[in-house]
């Protein structure tokens, strides 16, 4: 979904007072670097002397995100003399165009999704990528990714991280308690709902699914998520990749009968919304706050990308997150064992510029001395580039990390990322509250938003 | 030379150093405004107009004329503003279910947002005006208005929530009182049409801060005099309230209906961040803001816009009656 | 017109003016109650300091002894420590706000001077204008305006914002300040004019004192908003500490809606403070009485 990363950015953000004790202001205004060598500066040889340039840098990254983005930017300062200026804004997505039509577009723009990518390209106020970066881009990300960073079969951005999104969080102590097992196909994932709800007869509280799309402006999306990942594992690649292109209608017959798998489950009161309430309750409640409940007790199992540690960071800094701890998290099982299905997003980076020291550094954010010097900034981050040292990563990430570097698996981009903002970012958001919030049938749903995709798109 | 350090200062005495200058400059071209119309003798009325009048015209030209013409203009064209759709944008918006959902909202809230606030506003300043707690008393209404609205919509999560809202405490507490035990809250927020009542409620209790302010200094521009004569004349508090009162200050409370109407018309943070404008809560500005900044679709977006000017007409037709009225009475 | 009323006389106004009737008590009571309650559960969640329960349990249910302990002052620590740095966007917002409110208001001093006091062909129709012109979203503005400060090479400082809280601010602050202009008795502007006053000296020595409260109460509410945009802001100068202020530190730290309720309540009062007090301080403006007895009968 649209917005993943800018919440996972918000959830980071809060969390991260208490990983890092970071100073200072956040959009980093860095003093005037002055060029240093030595050591530490050997693989930055290649983007030469930059001093005296000056690079700006448009993200959605804020406080300490945007602190460890900067953090990330220095050693390239300091060892190519360039001055990089990093604004972070939530609200990029709505300034951007605006400050695009007005002339003043930053040199580099960090967007939060594929779709954003092609409608600022479409503007063709977007600059080629540079030889280097492309090189950067093709040598250590793989096919799939390249693809997502394309408009037009072009490299047009560089996936500068990632996130993955198709985990099932649960409470390893509690499942050791109650003797549960971790499911390793969709039918175990069922039975092992089923042994929940038994388990739980009696008590009216506690369910096995606990379920929250509520998240302001962008309610709706952890509904599309668990759409997206019943499609990808009751069709198959191929027919994900056309329903998010809409080459195959939006109600499709298919995307039906997987959407109804996600009902048979979700849309039965045995089985939700533990610490909350009824399936109704599934459209009110904050997705932030869905994972308590499996801290309570009150629920079992939450289908969520696995940004959310954040929250749990957040929330209580005394939650253990780890595979024998209070929270973890699993792959959400495909249909059978060794089929393994992973959904995720990313960031891309745009250049809107093409001076020297700008195309240098994209050449950077390409590289993996970025996406090392990022990773040992701030923990809780990921990304796709394969040239990333794992050992700078704590265990959930590197869950992550290799769930979307591993070659087994299928990967596919968030469909809701990929659709036109009116369908990604709008109906279909709407359309999985109604679902929940107001019982809509399955069908009448995707009815509902095949007939409102705009035409032409 | 350079403008540098008055442009883009970089330390907090250099912020308040442009900030004197920004003021000192300002300083200086009020004078020169005063000085030119002081200097010519019988210098006309118009001419004093003109130039009293010049720079807050010039400015709202700029950055408010000037934009509201290019946005009509983008109304008759697509998405991208580049090829002309004729009415299709308007003729979008009037046939779509979901937007007359949407109108009927916009309409809702620019009746009910201003008559709700503008009557408790009224009120209030009336009843504690010249008691002993007036300021304490005036402070409690006027906190929400110091809430920025994002603020405000977090503490009406507190209110409005199914689990731990206080909305949702008091419904059990009256279900309890009449024996029903075992029953749940509603949804509150996801019911159509009293979600919307809500969330005109919290613009209410926004906007009546407000209201009580500005009528509150109203009724203190009321001379002494006027109000010792209603006294001898034996009229007790409702009658001065209707028969002097409101009379008196009718300007004001046209003045902040108007405005607490656009405010009311205008604003989308609140059903933003309340509901995203789902369950049928929507209203046009939040409906704007989205064709226009998160789908892109600039034509759409400047259609929307344009009706929200259409829906200030009755209000505008209401103040020029309300001015006409006055101007016969001075 | 009667004489300037004594002392003792305004006194026994007062007192027989006093909210006689226990009904007329309870109703504004009931207003009081109904108007604060919604804030205090944001003021009792700030200082809640289990952060799992703020989200599960109803704010009351805190003040069951058992829960006592839960209070602290934990949440304000969060937010004024771990390296916020807030001071310096409190002086961006303090740059911003106090011109923000100055120029708009004298602008629109004069404009509606001549409005209510200078008699010029298509007056009316000029005031219906402009007092329609409140309509305009900032958002259609944003893209023009922006244009023309990126021509200009100012767009990113404090110059713009203050241009543009003008713009904002003029339409409501003529119109306002046109209506009370109003209430200025006739003959005072009159008998002025026949002493043999110009309109400077008018404007200046007889209307402005006049306009004190009128002013006061009008500057409280232009504080409030330029206070609290965060729009345009981030619009016309981004979101950078040389010019962001407090609100949109604030709304980075805590988004604009999250579980994050053990930042987000206490963040909300530390940004109401200011606005507060400025209601407080000029609430001393509120004067009764300014033009009672200013017309010598």
């Amino acid at each position: 979904m649209k917005r993943a990363n800018v919440y996972k950015g918000l959830a980071a953000a809060i969390s991260a007072a208490t990983l890092v004790g970071v100073a200072g202001c956040g959009s980093s205004n860095s003093s005037e670097s002055t060029k240093s060598s030595g050591a530490q500066c050997a693989p930055y040889k290649v983007y030469g002397d930059l001093s005296g340039k000056k690079i700006s840098v448009y993200t959605i990254w804020v406080d300490q995100e945007g602190d460890a983005t900067a953090k990330a930017f220095s050693q390239f300062e300091s060892c190519t003399g360039a001055k990089v200026s990093h604004e972070g804004s939530r609200d990029l997505a709505t300034q951007l165009p605006v400050r695009i039509k007005s002339g003043s577009a930053p040199d580099i723009a960090v967007l939060p999704q594929p779709g954003l990518v092609k409608s600022m390209v479409d503007t063709g106020k977007v600059a080629k990528l540079s030889k280097d970066a492309l090189a950067n881009v093709s040598k250590y990300y793989s096919k799939d990714w390249q693809d997502y960073a394309s408009v037009g079969g072009k490299v047009v951005s560089i996936p500068v991280d990632a996130n993955a999104k198709s985990f099932i969080w649960y409470s390893p102590k509690k499942f050791k308690e109650k003797g549960y097992k971790v499911p390793q196909t969709w039918d175990e994932m069922v039975s092992l709902t089923k042994t929940i709800a038994k388990d739980n007869k009696g008590d009216t509280g506690v369910k096995p699914w606990s379920v929250g799309l509520e998240g302001g402006a962008d309610s709706g999306w952890p509904g599309t998520d668990w759409l997206e990942d019943a499609v990808l594992r009751f069709t198959d690649g191929d027919t994900y990749n056309q329903w998010v292109a809409h080459k195959i209608p939006f109600n499709d017959p298919k995307i039906v009968a997987a959407f109804k798998e996600v009902g048979k489950l979700l849309k039965n009161t045995d089985y939700v919304n533990g610490g909350f309430g009824d399936t109704k309750s599934i459209a009110s409640t904050s997705w932030q706050d869905a994972g308590n409940s499996l801290i309570d007790g009150k629920g079992y199992l939450m289908h969520m990308a696995l940004f959310y540690q954040s929250n749990y960071e957040s929330s209580n800094p005394d939650i253990s997150i780890s595979p024998d701890g209070d929270a973890w998290a699993f792959p959400m099982p495909s249909l059978e064992k060794d089929k393994k299905n992973m959904l995720g997003g990313g960031d891309f980076a745009v250049a809107f510029s093409d001076k020297p020291e700008v195309q240098k550094f994209e050449a950077f954010l390409a590289s993996p001395e970025y996406a090392n010097a990022r990773a040992k900034a701030m923990t809780g981050w990921i990304t796709a580039n394969t040239g990333l040292d794992e050992s700078l990563l704590k265990p959930i990430d590197k869950l992550a990390y290799t769930s979307l570097t591993d070659k087994n698996t299928t990967f596919r981009f968030d469909g809701s990322d990929l659709m036109p903002a009116e369908v990604g970012t709008g109906i279909f958001f709407k359309e999985m509250i109604s679902y929940f919030g107001q019982g809509k049938s399955e069908q009448d749903v995707l009815d509902t938003i095949e007939k409102s995709w705009p035409a032409g798109k | 030379m350079s403008f540098d350090p008055i442009l883009h200062p970089d330390t907090t005495l250099g912020k308040l150093l442009a900030m004197v200058v920004a003021i000192l400059l300002f300083v200086g071209v009020m004078a020169l405004v005063l000085f030119l119309t002081n200097v010519p003798k019988n210098m006309p009325s118009w001419g004093v107009a003109a130039l009293f009048l010049l720079p807050s015209i010039a400015l709202m030209c700029f950055g408010l004329l000037y934009p509201t013409i290019v946005t009509f203009r983008s109304s008759f064209y697509g998405r991208d503003g580049q090829e002309a759709v004729g009415l299709a944008n308007y003729i979008k918006i009037f046939s779509d279910p979901h937007f007359l959902q949407v109108l009927l909202n916009t309409v809702l809230w620019t009746v009910l947002v201003p008559l709700c606030a503008t009557a408790v506003g009224l009120l209030y300043a009336v009843l504690v005006d010249r008691t002993r707690f007036e300021k304490l008393a005036k402070s409690l209404v006027f906190l929400p208005m110091a809430i920025s609205m994002v603020g405000a919509a977090i503490i009406w999560k507190f209110v409005y929530d199914q689990k731990i809202g206080l909305l949702s405490a008091i419904y059990l507490w009256f279900a309890h009182l009449f024996g029903s035990s075992d029953v749940q809250p509603p949804q509150w927020l996801m019911g159509a049409p009293g979600n919307t009542f809500l969330l005109i409620l919290v613009m209410i209790w926004i906007e009546a801060g407000y209201a009580m302010t500005v009528l509150s200094a109203a009724i203190k521009a009321i001379p002494d005099d006027i109000v010792e004569a209603a006294r001898l004349d034996g009229l007790n508090g409702r009658q001065q309230f209707f028969y002097m009162t409101i009379p008196l200050i009718r300007p004001s409370i046209v003045v902040v209906l108007t405005t607490v109407a656009m405010a009311g018309l205008k604003s989308f943070d609140v059903v933003r961040t309340m509901t995203a404008g789902n369950y049928g809560t929507s209203v046009i500005a939040n409906e704007f803001y989205t064709q226009t900044f998160q789908y892109q679709n600039t034509g759409l977006g400047a259609a929307l816009a344009v009706i929200m000017f259409i829906v200030v007409i009755p209000l505008i037709v209401f103040n020029v009656y309300q001015m006409k009225q006055s101007q016969e009475v001075r | 017109m009667s004489k300037k009323l004594t002392r003792r006389e305004k006194a026994l106004i007062r007192s027989k003016n006093k909210l006689s009737s226990p009904w007329a008590s309870l109703l504004s009571i009931v207003i009081a109650v109904l108007w604060t309650v919604p804030t205090m559960g944001l003021l009792v969640t700030s200082f809640r300091q289990n952060r799992m329960a703020i989200s599960t349990s109803g704010w009351w249910t805190s003040f069951a002894p058992s829960h006592w302990k839960d209070f602290g002052l934990g949440n304000y620590k969060a937010v004024l420590g771990g390296g916020y740095n807030l001071g310096s966007y409190f002086v961006n917002s303090f740059v911003i706000t106090i011109p923000g409110v100055v120029i708009p208001i004298t602008l629109a001093l004069l404009a509606a001077y001549a409005f209510a006091w200078c008699k010029f062909p298509g007056r009316n129709v000029l005031f219906v204008a402009v007092f329609t012109l409140q309509v305009v979203p900032v958002q259609v503005t944003m893209i023009p305006l922006l244009t023309q400060y990126v021509n200009w090479g100012l767009n990113n400082t404090f110059w713009v914002l203050w241009l543009s809280h003008t713009i904002f601010g003029l339409p409501l602050a003529i119109f306002l300040l046109h209506n009370f202009m109003l209430d200025i008795p006739k003959e005072l502007i009159e008998a002025a004019k026949m002493d043999g006053a110009g309109h400077v000296q008018i404007f200046l020595k007889v209307v402005l004192p006049l306009m004190v409260p009128a002013i006061a109460s009008f500057a409280i509410f232009q504080f409030l908003w330029v206070w609290n945009d965060l729009l345009v802001a981030l619009a016309f100068a981004g979101n950078t500490p040389a010019t962001a202020p407090l609100t949109s530190r604030l709304s980075d730290m805590v988004g604009s809606r999250g579980s994050a309720w053990y930042l987000l309540a206490p963040g909300a009062f530390i940004a109401m403070i200011v606005p507060v007090a400025v209601f407080l301080l000029l609430q001393r403006y509120f004067v009764r009485g300014m033009l009672a007895g200013s017309v010598k009968g």
